[in-house]
C-alpha cells in the first residue's frame, strides 16, 4: 500500500460527463471547480456550509446500501473526496423539459431573486428520488426572499404528483431513476497528488494506519464538514490527507442484542435511518443536527474527533455511556467516551491512532426496570443551527420509580462535553418526582461555569442546564 | 385589453432561475479575467503607519497590489441621489486613515482568486491606533441633519400641555439591533475596460441608470461610455443600490491593470463593507383620554452612522401618518461610531419606527383596557399630519377589520397568561403596517413584431421582486396578447432609464410607463388592438413598430398623500422553561391599491413577514465591545429564519386601485410587509407571558423562566 504509485489525475462524472483533472489541488472544493469551469448554475452563498446555495447531488450509498442521490454542500467537498463519483448539478436535470421539481418551483413562485434556487432544486431533486419530499428536505437551504412558503408548496405539489403538464415527464422513463439501477457507489482506493498535496483514500484500516505512520504530518479526513471550512477559506495547508471514507472497517453499523457499534466513518444520515427508534435521544439530536446536506457527509468519528465543546453527539453518547474503539499500529483499545475528551479540543488520541467505532450499550442498569432517555438542543433558530446548550439525560428507574442510575451530559457549558457526575451520584436512590427535581435544580445551576458568548449569556446557560432537566422530567412523566 | 392584471402569473424568468441559467454578477464569463482580493483593516480607529506589500508583489500569480500609497485616481461624484450616488462619501484608499474595523485598505490582483487571497495575507500592516468609539452609551449625539432634503424635527400643538393633562400616559424606550441585509448572493463586480475611456460594469444594482451616471462621474467619462449589465440580482433589500467602496476600487484598478477584474466580497467582508441597518433607541411618550383618544405623541430617536458618511435611520417618518393627534413632537439624533456605513434596509425608518410606535400603542391599549384594534380604529387619521394632505384611497380600517376577522381576533381573552397549549404559553398580538406610496420617472421601449410577440425594454431591474413579470403582465394587458408572447429585457444601461428599484416604487413607476409605451405603439400603428397591428405589419412587410414612453409623478403629489396600509395578526408560543419563542400563525392584510400580480405580491408580503420574524427573534450583528470588530460575520453567526421558523402566513389584499396615484392605481408592495411585524410579535409575547420586551431581538435569554 505505502509503495502505491501516486496518480496525477482525478476523474469524476458531472451531469453524465466524465472529466479528468490534472494538477488540481485535492483540497480545491467541488464548488470552486464548478465555478472555475464555467458551470455557474451552482451558487456560492457563503462557502461555509450554512446556506445550501451550492447544493449538488452525489450518488452515494444509502442505508439500504443501494445508490441514492444525496444532497451535499459542494463548498465543503474536497475535489479528491468525490473522485470516481457521479455528481448532478442544477444544469443537468432539465432535459429540454423541466424536471418535476423545477416545474413545481416555477408554478408556485419558489424563486424570487433566484440565487438560492439551484440549491433548493437539488435538495428537492434528491428528496424526489428518495420519496422524502417533506419539509426537512430543504432544512439546509436558506432563502432570504421567499419566506420558504412557496417552496414548501412546490415540494407538496411534487409529492402529490401535481406539478402540471411538465411534471408528468420523462417519456421513455426517468433517466435519473434508471441511472440508479446501473451504478455501484462503492468508493475505490485512491492515491492522488496535485499542487504538491497528497490525498490517499485507502480501503483497509491496516493501510490507513501504515500511511499514518509514514506520513506523521498527515491529517485524517472523514466527511470534511469541519475540515472543509479550513479548505474553503484556505486557512490551513494540507500537505497530506488520508481519507477515511472508503475504509470498510469504519463503515460498519452493527446491531447486536447488547449493544450497537457504529463505524467512525458512517455518515450521520445513515445512522439516522438505520437506528431510528433504537435510542430516542440519538434520534432527537440527529433531527436537530445541522441539516441534511451536512448529515449526508458528516460522520460520528468526525464529530467526536473534532472534540468541539458544542458538538451535539457527545452529550448523547456520554449519557448512553458509549465507548470508543481506537486502533493504532500496535493494536486496538476501547475506552469510555467520558475519558476521551481531555481538554478544549483535545482528545486521548495518540499519534498514529484512528477512531474505529463508537459502541453504545443497550442494557439498562441491573436493578432497573425501565429507562428514560432524551436529548435537547437549544439554538436560536428552528434548524440548521449551532447549540447554545445541548443536553442528554438517561435515567434508569426501579419498579418503585427510584433512580438506580443517572447520566446527565451537556455540551456548551464547559471546555469539553461533560457529565454532571457529582449530581448524578446524588440522584441515586432518590424517587423520580418533582420534589427531587426541585432539590437538584439549584445544584445544576451552579454545577458548571459556562461562558458568555454571542450565542448566549452565562446566566442563561446556567438556567438552561437546570431547566432542561426539569423539562425532561415533565415530558417523560407525561405531566404536560 | 385582456384581463391578466390582478391574476396570478408565474414568473417569466422562473425557468432561467430553476435551471441555473440565470447569470449573476460574478458569473459572467469574460476572457482574460483577473481576480482581486481586498486587504481590510484589523483595527477600528487609527492610521496606517506602514504597509509592506513587497512579499505579496513577489508571490506567484500576483499582478499588482494597491494601497493608499498608489491608489488609482477617481473623482468624487455629485452624490446627490438625483444624478449619482455612492454609499460611502469617502473614496476608497484616499488616505491612511482607518475609520472602522474591516475597512478596505488595499487590493491584491492576481491571475486566480486563490493567489490573490494568498497575496492579501502576505501584506503586513502597522497601525497607530486610537480607542474606537463603539459603545452606544458613550458616544455624543447631535441633532440629525436633513436627509435627502427633508428635515426631521417637527412640532405641532403643545406637547408639554398634551402630556401634562392626559388621563393615561405611556412613556417607554424601545431599542432595535444592528441588522444585516444578508442577501444570499454576496456582493460581486466585474469591471471591464475597453481602452481607457469605455467601461462595462457587471454589477447587481437596484438603480441601473444611476450606476451608469455614477461610474461615469467617478472616472470623468460621458455617461454613454459606461455600460451597466445587471440582468439578475441575488437579493438586495437596500444594500445593492449604488456602488460600495470595493466596487469603485475594482473599476479603478481594472483600468490600471488593463485587465477585466472581478472582486467578490466574503461574508466576513460584507459585514463591514456592504451596509447594515443601524441600531436604534427610541423614546415614545403617548397620552390619551380615558376613552382612548390620543392627545399627544412625542417620538425621539437615536441612531448611528460611520465616520465617513451620514445615514440616518429615519424612524420618525411614520409618526405623523398613523394616528390623529393634536400635539405631536418629533426629534432625531445621530452619533458617529467607528462602524461600517449603515444604509437603507427594507423599509428604512418605517420598520424600526413602527416597532416602537406599535409597541407603545399596545401598551396604551392595555393601560386603557381597550382592544388594540379598536384603539387604532378610533385614532386613525385621514390626513398626513406633516404634509397637511389627505390620504388617497386609504383602507387602513379595512385591513384591521378583515385581518381581525380572518384571524379570529375577537376570541382573544383580554388577559395576559390566559392561553396555553402543550405546556407552552400562547399569545396573540397585532400591529399596523405602513409604507409610503412612492413613484419615480421611468422610460420604457416597446417593440411589436409581426409574429404577434412584443419586446419590452427598460433599464430597470428585478432583484427578485417580480418586476420582469409585472412588466410582462402590464404589457400583455394593454396589448391584449398573452404573457408568454412578451419578452422583457431589463438590467442593461443601454435600454431606456427605468428608474430605481427602491422605496417599493419599481411597479408604481414602471407600470404606467409600460402602459404608455404600449398605447403609443398602438397609436403609431393606428390600430386598436395588437393583433390588428401585427396583421398590418405582416401585410406591409415592415419589421416592427416601436415606441418609447416615459411617465413620472405630477401635480397629484401636491393634492394627496400616498401611503400603503396593513395590519398584522400574530400568534406565538413561548416555552418558558428554555425561553424558546415560536411564531405559529400569521395573518397580514394589506392595502396597496391595485394588485398587479397576486402571486408575486403575496409572496413579497410573506417573504417580508419572515424577514420581520427574523428581526424580532434573532437578527443582531454584534461588534466586539473592545475592538469594534464584528463578532457576527457569517451565516452561522448571523441568524435569520430557516424553513423551520416559518409559520403559515395568510395574506390578503383589500381596497381599490389608487387612481389618484397613477393610471394603474398600484402602489408597490416590496417593503410594507416587514413593517409592524416585530411589534405584533412582542405584543403577542406580552399577551402570552405578561413580559413587556422593549429590546430587539426577543432572544431566549429574555424569555426564560
Ligand atoms: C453547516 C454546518 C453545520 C454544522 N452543524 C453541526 C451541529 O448541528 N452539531 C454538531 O455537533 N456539529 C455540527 N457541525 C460540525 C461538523 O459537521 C461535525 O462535527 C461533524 O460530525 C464532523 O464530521 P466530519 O466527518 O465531517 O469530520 P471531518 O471534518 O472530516 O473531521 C473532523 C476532525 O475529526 C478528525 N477525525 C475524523 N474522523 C476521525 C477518525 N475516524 N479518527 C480520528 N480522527 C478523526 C479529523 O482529523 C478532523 O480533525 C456543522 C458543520 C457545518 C459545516
Ligand atoms: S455556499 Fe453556502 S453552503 Fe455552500
Ligand atoms: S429567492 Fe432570493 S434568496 Fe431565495
Amino acid at each position: 500500500m505505502t509503495t502505491q504509485r501516486l496518480e496525477n489525475h482525478l476523474t469524476l462524472t458531472i451531469n453524465g460527463e466524465m472529466v479528468r483533472l490534472k494538477e488540481v489541488s485535492p483540497t480545491m472544493t467541488l464548488l470552486q471547480y464548478l465555478q472555475q469551469s464555467g458551470q455557474t448554475g451552482t451558487k456560492e452563498g457563503c462557502g461555509d456550509g450554512d446556506c445550501g446555495a451550492c447544493t449538488v447531488a452525489v450518488i452515494g450509498q444509502g442505508c439500504d446500501r443501494k445508490p441514492h442521490y444525496q444532497a451535499m454542500n459542494s463548498c465543503l467537498i474536497p475535489l479528491a473526496a468525490v473522485a470516481g463519483q457521479e455528481i448532478v448539478t442544477v444544469e443537468g436535470i432539465a432535459n429540454g423539459q423541466l424536471h418535476p421539481v423545477q416545474a413545481a418551483m416555477v408554478q408556485t413562485g419558489g424563486s424570487q431573486c433566484g440565487y438560492c434556487t439551484p440549491g433548493f432544486i437539488i435538495s428537492l431533486f434528491a428528496a424526489y428520488y428518495d420519496r422524502t419530499l417533506e419539509d426537512a428536505a430543504v432544512e439546509g437551504n436558506l432563502c432570504r426572499c421567499t419566506g420558504y412558503l412557496p417552496i414548501r408548496r412546490a415540494a407538496q405539489r411534487v409529492a402529490s404528483g401535481q406539478s402540471g403538464d411538465e411534471g408528468v415527464l420523462h417519456v421513455g422513463g426517468d433517466r435519473f431513476a434508471a441511472k440508479l439501477e446501473h451504478v455501484t457507489p462503492e468508493l475505490s482506493p485512491l492515491s492522488y497528488t496535485g499542487n504538491n498535496q497528497q490525498f490517499y483514500r485507502p480501503t483497509r484500516l491496516s493501510d490507513a494506519l501504515q500511511l499514518l505512520q509514514h506520513h506523521p504530518e498527515s491529517i485524517l479526513v472523514a466527511g470534511a464538514t469541519d475540515l472543509g471550512l479550513e479548505m474553503s477559506h484556505h486557512r490551513q495547508a494540507f500537505p497530506v490527507m488520508i481519507s477515511l471514507e472508503a475504509i470498510a472497517e469504519l463503515q460498519q453499523l452493527e446491531q447486536m442484542a447488547e449493544f450497537v457499534e457504529i463505524g467512525a466513518a458512517v455518515p450521520l444520515s445513515r445512522i439516522e435511518d438505520i437506528l431510528r427508534g433504537v435510542f430516542p435521544s440519538l434520534d432527537e439530536m440527529l433531527h436537530w443536527f445541522a441539516a441534511r446536506q451536512v448529515r449526508n457527509r458528516a460522520t460520528i468519528g468526525g464529530n467526536i474527533g473534532t472534540a468541539s465543546p458544542i458538538g451535539d453527539l457527545p452529550p448523547v453518547l456520554l449519557s448512553l455511556d458509549a465507548e470508543v474503539r481506537i486502533a493504532g499500529l500496535v493494536g486496538e483499545r476501547t475506552i469510555p467516551l467520558a475519558n476521551f475528551f481531555k481538554d478544549y479540543r483535545q482528545t486521548d488520541l495518540q499519534p498514529g491512532e484512528i477512531i474505529v467505532s463508537v459502541i453504545i450499550p443497550k442494557a439498562i442498569a441491573p436493578n432497573a426496570t425501565r429507562r428514560l432517555s432524551q436529548s435537547y438542543k437549544v439554538g436560536k433558530r428552528g434548524t440548521d443551527d449551532i447549540s447554545i446548550v445541548a443536553a442528554a439525560f438517561t435515567i434508569d428507574l426501579d419498579s418503585e420509580d427510584r433512580i438506580v442510575q443517572a447520566r446527565l451530559a451537556y455540551g456548551g457549558v464547559a471546555a469539553t462535553p461533560v457529565r454532571a457526575i457529582a449530581i448524578e451520584q446524588q440522584l441515586i436512590g432518590k424517587p423520580w418526582n418533582m420534589t427531587t427535581i426541585q432539590q437538584i435544580k439549584p445544584l445544576l445551576e451552579t454545577a458548571f461555569t459556562p461562558l458568555t458568548d454571542l450565542r448566549g449569556t452565562a446566566e442563561y446557560r446556567k438556567l438552561l442546564i437546570a431547566n432542561l432537566f426539569e423539562k425532561f422530567f415533565v415530558e417523560t412523566s407525561g405531566l404536560q | 385589453m385582456s384581463n391578466v392584471i390582478g391574476t396570478s402569473v408565474s414568473r417569466t424568468e422562473g425557468r432561467a432561475k430553476v435551471t441555473g441559467s440565470a447569470t449573476y454578477s460574478a458569473e459572467h464569463q469574460i476572457s482574460g479575467l483577473v481576480h482581486g482580493y481586498l486587504i481590510t483593516a484589523s483595527v477600528a480607529n487609527g492610521q496606517i503607519r506602514a504597509i509592506d506589500t513587497r512579499e505579496a508583489e513577489k508571490a506567484p500569480g500576483v499582478i499588482a497590489v494597491f494601497t493608499h500609497k498608489n491608489a488609482p485616481k477617481v473623482f468624487m461624484p455629485k452624490n446627490d441621489f438625483m444624478n449619482s450616488k455612492i454609499y460611502e462619501a469617502r473614496l476608497p484608499l484616499s488616505d491612511n486613515q482607518v475609520h472602522y474595523a474591516g475597512q478596505i485598505i488595499g487590493l491584491v490582483v492576481a491571475d486566480t482568486f486563490e493567489r490573490a487571497r494568498h497575496g492579501a495575507h502576505l501584506v503586513k500592516v502597522e497601525y497607530d491606533t486610537q480607542t474606537p468609539l463603539i459603545d452606544a452609551k458613550k458616544v455624543t449625539f447631535k441633532e440629525a441633519p436633513p436627509q435627502f432634503g427633508e428635515e426631521f424635527a417637527f412640532a405641532k400643538g403643545n406637547i408639554a400641555a398634551g402630556l401634562a393633562n392626559a388621563a393615561i400616559k405611556i412613556e417607554a424606550t424601545y431599542t432595535s439591533s444592528t441588522e444585516l441585509h444578508a442577501p444570499i448572493e454576496p456582493h460581486a463586480i466585474i469591471a471591464h475596460w475597453q481602452g481607457a475611456d469605455a467601461l462595462t460594469v457587471y454589477e447587481h444594482t437596484q438603480w441601473v441608470a444611476g450606476a451608469q451616471r455614477t461610474y461615469a462621474e467617478l472616472f470623468a467619462l460621458p455617461a454613454e461610455k459606461v455600460r451597466i449589465v445587471a440582468p439578475y440580482i441575488g437579493g438586495a433589500f437596500g444594500c445593492k443600490a449604488v456602488p460600495w467602496p470595493h466596487a469603485i476600487l475594482c473599476a479603478a484598478v481594472a483600468r490600471q491593470v488593463k485587465r477585466p477584474l472581478k472582486v467578490v466580497l466574503s461574508r466576513r467582508q460584507m459585514t463591514a463593507n456592504a451596509g447594515h441597518r443601524s441600531e436604534t433607541e427610541q423614546m415614545l411618550r403617548l397620552a390619551a383620554t380615558k376613552d382612548g383618544m390620543l392627545t399627544a405623541i412625542a417620538h425621539e430617536v437615536k441612531s448611528y452612522t460611520s465616520p465617513v458618511d451620514v445615514f440616518i435611520e429615519p424612524c420618525t417618518g411614520i409618526t405623523p401618518v398613523m394616528y390623529t393627534v393634536p400635539n405631536l413632537q418629533l426629534k432625531q439624533e445621530l452619533a458617529v461610531m467607528n462602524i461600517g456605513t449603515p444604509t437603507f434596509m427594507r423599509a428604512p425608518g418605517e420598520n424600526p419606527g413602527l416597532w416602537a410606535l406599535e409597541s407603545a400603542m399596545d401598551e396604551l391599549a392595555w393601560a386603557l383596557k381597550m382592544d388594540p384594534v379598536e384603539l387604532r380604529l378610533k385614532n386613525e387619521t385621514r390626513e398626513h399630519q406633516r404634509k397637511g394632505l389627505p390620504f388617497s384611497a386609504k383602507h387602513f380600517a379595512d385591513c384591521l377589520n378583515v385581518g381581525a376577522e380572518r384571524f379570529g381576533w375577537n376570541d382573544r381573552p383580554m388577559q395576559v397568561r390566559s392561553l396555553t397549549r402543550d405546556g407552552k404559553r400562547v399569545g396573540w398580538g397585532m400591529a399596523a403596517a405602513t409604507f409610503p406610496g412612492l413613484r419615480g420617472r421611468a422610460s420604457v421601449k416597446v417593440r411589436l413584431l409581426p409574429d404577434g410577440t412584443a419586446h419590452v425594454l427598460t433599464a430597470a431591474n428585478d432583484m427578485g421582486t417580480g418586476a420582469y413579470t409585472v412588466v410582462a403582465v402590464t404589457a400583455a394587458e394593454v396589448l391584449g396578447i398573452p404573457v408568454e408572447k412578451i419578452r422583457v429585457e431589463m438590467g442593461d444601461s443601454r435600454l431606456p432609464d427605468g428608474g430605481l428599484a427602491g422605496g417599493s416604487q419599481m411597479t408604481a413607476s414602471l407600470a404606467p410607463a409600460v402602459t404608455a409605451a404600449c398605447q403609443e405603439v398602438l397609436k403609431t400603428a393606428n390600430c386598436t388592438t395588437a393583433s390588428e397591428a401585427c396583421a398590418a405589419l405582416r401585410q406591409s412587410g415592415r419589421g416592427a413598430i416601436e415606441a418609447t414612453a416615459s411617465s413620472a409623478p405630477g401635480a397629484e403629489m401636491k393634492k394627496w398623500a400616498f401611503q400603503s396600509w396593513g395590519a398584522h395578526f400574530a400568534e406565538v408560543t413561548v416555552d418558558e422553561e428554555i425561553g424558546r419563542l415560536r411564531v405559529t400563525r400569521w395573518v397580514s392584510v394589506m392595502n396597496i391599491g391595485q394588485v398587479i400580480n397576486a402571486k408575486a405580491a403575496a409572496s413579497q408580503v410573506r417573504g417580508a413577514v419572515i424577514m420581520g420574524i427574523g428581526q424580532a427573534l434573532m437578527e443582531e450583528a454584534h461588534l466586539d465591545p473592545n475592538t469594534g470588530y464584528p463578532v457576527v460575520y457569517d451565516l452561522a453567526t448571523y441568524h435569520f429564519p430557516a424553513h423551520a421558523d416559518t409559520p403559515r402566513i395568510d395574506v390578503a389584499f383589500v381596497g381599490k386601485p389608487d387612481l389618484n396615484f397613477n393610471p394603474i392605481g398600484a402602489r408597490g408592495v416590496g417593503e410594507i410587509g416587514i413593517t409592524g411585524v416585530s411589534a405584533a410579535i412582542a405584543n403577542a409575547v406580552y399577551h402570552a407571558t405578561g413580559k413587556r420586551l422593549r429590546s430587539l431581538p426577543l432572544t431566549p435569554d429574555k424569555l426564560i423562566g
